[in-house]
């Protein structure tokens, strides 16, 4: 039991980890702000999720499980309404969008030449 | 266990050093605060892997706190590029 309790709590820290590292080559890699913003988002949600996670299942106490636990809530609360919040700002100062941007659902509204007609 | 939380902490410092290097790059105000944030969640991640290497608890409240000190940097950041622009 202690030995599959271990090998789960290895498997999700590792995968955890390599996601922090996938993300952070994305950060490097993507064209424009808001391509990084989104797999900036990936490893403060699913990264820091699947590493507490690991380490939940291994600390000694039950105090600190659900402390970690709560980290682990608390931190997908949170982060989609930071990104949220950054986007719009950056969406609003106008930061310049890659070439291969399809869809901006935040663009002003067509207006049209003779209302009322 | 101490190798796996090794290969654990080698990786997150990988994901730390090339978020620095994105936060160098010129860039955006925006771009910045982003790679600074992936710091911080690779050291929150890092603070509860060295919690199960040391067996020392105090480690997880500094995790707890690391969470809630990224929201507030960046939605404050948010704020000033609302007011000021990029």
């Amino acid at each position: 039991m202690n030995a599959v309790v271990d090998v789960a709590s290895a498997v999700l820290m590792i995968a955890g980890a390599a996601i922090a590292v996938i993300a952070a080559v994305g950060l490097l890699r993507l064209p424009d702000v808001f391509a990084r913003m989104h797999v900036a988002t990936k490893p403060a949600t699913l990264g820091i999720t699947l590493c507490l996670t690991g380490a939940a299942l291994r600390v000694s106490g039950a105090s600190s499980t659900t402390k970690l636990v709560l980290a682990i809530v608390f931190q997908l609360v949170t982060t989609p309404a930071a990104g949220h919040l950054l986007g719009r700002a950056a969406h609003a100062a106008r930061a310049p969008m890659s070439e291969y941007t399809v869809v901006d659902e935040l663009r002003p509204l067509p207006v049209h030449e003779n209302p009322g007609e | 266990m101490n190798a796996v939380t090794a290969v654990v902490l080698g990786l997150l410092a990988i994901a730390c050093v090339l978020c620095v290097v994105r936060a160098l790059i010129p860039g955006t105000i925006i771009d910045r605060a982003i790679a600074l944030d992936g710091v911080v969640s690779a050291i929150i991640c890092g603070v509860a892997v060295a919690a199960v290497r040391t067996g020392n608890s105090t480690y997880v409240d500094i995790a707890l706190v690391g969470g809630l000190l990224g929201f507030l940097t960046l939605s404050t950041i948010a704020r000033y590029v609302g007011r000021r622009g990029l």
